[in-house]
Order: structure tokens, then C-alpha cells, then sequence
């Protein structure tokens, strides 16, 4: 007789395991744009079908989560950020964290549904698909543009709410969808210029990896000037009040300096007489600021939004 | 005199059958897996409840809708 020992995983999992395969904190950002999308399409709605409507786009945001630590264990081994999540550490199997993502997703898309309208849902649906699938899959891995335009995944869920809310998706939804979208290069690319290292011994080809820190820091520059602009432009549509205005306006200021001063300095350069790989982050400062008030800034504007409607602070327009 | 008893029929399952799988599963492991079953098991039954009264609410807004 031969014995074959089935191999033991490294540690069974917790239930710690679980949650943090949906993304705990991607969730939060997540749930937090989709109630400002709810809030702002001014629809009267039952508020058990909003809670209802929230918690669909909470869950399938963890889906995708999932079905991301599940397509990406590969690369999350290698690298030091992501090598102790669940999959990569081994106390969850990779099948099981897709077919968690896959049952989420179901269940989120079904029951948004059932719960509001086919817009919402179908949002959803496409939301979790590109996220999972075209951005995990195929962009994360192909092109240094990945989270330019996979960042419309995390752009979508204001969209999703005013949708849920209305069953419309009016200009003013696609707006706050594309304050997200421009927010989100400099906010990552900050970020990857000291974990930079990690990417690049995983293969995975953002900007600072492909086009050197310099040119990340210029693009950066850009797209905060950008943001800046666009951050201003719910006050001109009616969507946006004085105090949402005075936030747009103070605070595309601090991010147009913020990225002036990291476009001068040498954050992401690997300096001279480095022995090491994650050397780099020596210069990181400035980059550490851009990241940090980006979160704010991003938190503000929503914030600014969602405290109008309950004030009933009028918009500037309109 | 032959033996009597079932005859010895193959080769024995070190050369062909499928070999004989050892658990190493701990005691620790058991019990996640107890638990993991449970949480399933929950949450199928709060995706029940929520689905009933998500259905209730829309009925609710219908019927309300109706002029007479």
C-alpha cells in the first residue's frame, strides 16, 4: 500500500481570511461614492431598498476583491505589500476565493435587481466584470496605462447609486464618475513610486516600472491639474453648493502644490550607491503626501456633497 | 482443500488502484471548516430573508401605485 499525505494547508483559515479577500477598505470608499451617487440623484426612495441598494454595491465590490486576490495569488506572492494575504500565504485556496467572488457577484447582481432596476444591476454587473476581468486579467499585466483605464471599476459606483436611485444616469452621475477617474492616476501613481520595486520583480508594468520615476512624477503634475479643474466643475451644473465649492476650490489648490513639489523632487529615483531593491524608498516623502491628501481630498468632495443635501445647502447653479 | 473465502482477484492497489489518501487534517482544521459550513449556511438564510422582504417592499410601492 502506498500512502499519499494530502499537503496541509499552512493554517486553516479564519473568518479574518474571508473578510479580507472582499477588500475591506476598497469596500468603504466604495460604499462611501455609491451613497453620494444615491444621495445626489434627489429621488425620493424607500430606505430599506437604499440600504438595500448600497449593501449590493458594498458586496459586489467585495466580489471583485475576491476574484482579484484570486487571479492575481501569482503575483501577490511576490511581492512584499501583497504576500501575506490570504491566497498567496496559503490559508485560503485560490479556487475557493473565485468562487466566493463568483456566489458575491450573483448574489449582488440578483438582488440590486430585485431591489431597484435593470440599469443598476447591469452597472454592477459590468462594474465587477472589468474590474475582475478586464483589468485584473488583461490590463494590470499588459500595459503601464493599467490603472488609467482600469480605473474606471473604482469610478462606477457613484454611477451605480444615482442609478439605483433614479433609474437614470444623468450627466451629473458621470461627472462624479469622472472625478474618480482622473483622481485615481495620481493617487496610484504616488503610491506605486515607493512600492515601485515590488512591482517590478513581479512583472507587473506600471509607469514608474516602464517609463522611470521622472516621467511618472510629470505625469502625475498633469493629471493633479486635471483633477483640480474637474473637482471644480459640479458647482457650474447644479450639482455642487458653496461649501462643496469652497472644498473643490481649497483643496485642487494644496493638490496642484502637492504634485509641484513631487514633480521637483527625486521621490522614486533610485539613489546613487544603492545596494538595494526597496533603496528607493529613501526619497519617498513627498510622494507619501501626494497619496495621503488625495484620500482627503476625494473624501472631502463626497463628504461636501452628501452634508448639502441634509443641510439643504442650495447648488451655486440652478 | 482450497481455502474458502473471496478470491484473491488483481493486483494489489500499491501497483494499480488509487492509493490510499491519509488526512492530515488537524483538529483546528475540523473546526474551521464546522464554522465555514455554519457561516454558509447563515448566510444563505439571510440571502432568503433579505430577497422576502426586498420582494415585500416593491409589492408594497405597487400595490400603493394602484389609483381607484
Amino acid at each position: 500500500m502506498t500512502d499519499v499525505a494530502v499537503p496541509a494547508a499552512a493554517a486553516p483559515a479564519r473568518w479574518q481570511d474571508y473578510v479580507q479577500l472582499l477588500k475591506p477598505r476598497v469596500m468603504s470608499l466604495v460604499v462611501f461614492t455609491a451613497a453620494t451617487g444615491l444621495v445626489c440623484a434627489r429621488t425620493p426612495m424607500n430606505p430599506f431598498l437604499a440600504v438595500i441598494a448600497v449593501f449590493c454595491i458594498a458586496v459586489g465590490a467585495g466580489a471583485s476583491g475576491a476574484l482579484n486576490m484570486g487571479f492575481d495569488s501569482d503575483i501577490d506572492g511576490l511581492m512584499r505589500r501583497t504576500k501575506s494575504r490570504p491566497v498567496p500565504a496559503g490559508r485560503v485556496q485560490r479556487s475557493d476565493a473565485l468562487a466566493l467572488g463568483v456566489i458575491l457577484s450573483l448574489f449582488s447582481v440578483g438582488l440590486m435587481a430585485l431591489a431597484t432596476n435593470l440599469l443598476a444591476a447591469g452597472l454592477l454587473a459590468f462594474t465587477i466584470f472589468f474590474y475582475a476581468v478586464v483589468y485584473t486579467l488583461w490590463l494590470k499585466r499588459s500595459t503601464s496605462q493599467n490603472i488609467v483605464i482600469g480605473g474606471l471599476a473604482g469610478a462606477l459606483p457613484p454611477v451605480i447609486g444615482w442609478a439605483a436611485a433614479s433609474g437614470t444616469t444623468p450627466l451629473n452621475a458621470w461627472l462624479l464618475c469622472a472625478i474618480i477617474f482622473f483622481w485615481t492616476p495620481p493617487h496610484f501613481w504616488a503610491l506605486s513610486l515607493y512600492t515601485q520595486e515590488d512591482y517590478a520583480k513581479a512583472g507587473v508594468p506600471m509607469l514608474p516600472v516602464v517609463k522611470g520615476a521622472a516621467a511618472t512624477r510629470r505625469a502625475i503634475l498633469g493629471y493633479s491639474v486635471v483633477i483640480a479643474m474637474l473637482g471644480l466643475v459640479p458647482a457650474l451644473t447644479g450639482l455642487g453648493g458653496l461649501l462643496y465649492f469652497g472644498f473643490a476650490g481649497l483643496g485642487g489648490a494644496i493638490f496642484i502644490a502637492l504634485a509641484f513639489r513631487l514633480a521637483a523632487s527625486k521621490a522614486g529615483d533610485i539613489p546613487a550607491g544603492a545596494t538595494g531593491l526597496y533603496d528607493v524608498k529613501a526619497n519617498a516623502k513627498d510622494a507619501r503626501n501626494l497619496f495621503a491628501f488625495s484620500i482627503l481630498y476625494l473624501f472631502c468632495l463626497f463628504a461636501a456633497l452628501i452634508a448639502e443635501r441634509f443641510i439643504g445647502l442650495p447648488p451655486l447653479v440652478g | 482443500m482450497s481455502e474458502v473465502g473471496p478470491p484473491d482477484v488483481g493486483p494489489p492497489d500499491s501497483e494499480f488502484g488509487p492509493p490510499d489518501f491519509k488526512s492530515t487534517d488537524t483538529a483546528a482544521q475540523a473546526k474551521a471548516r464546522r464554522w465555514r459550513s455554519i457561516a454558509i449556511a447563515v448566510a444563505l438564510g439571510v440571502f432568503v430573508i433579505l430577497v422576502f422582504i426586498v420582494t415585500i417592499a416593491r409589492m408594497k410601492g405597487h400595490v400603493a401605485d394602484i389609483g381607484f
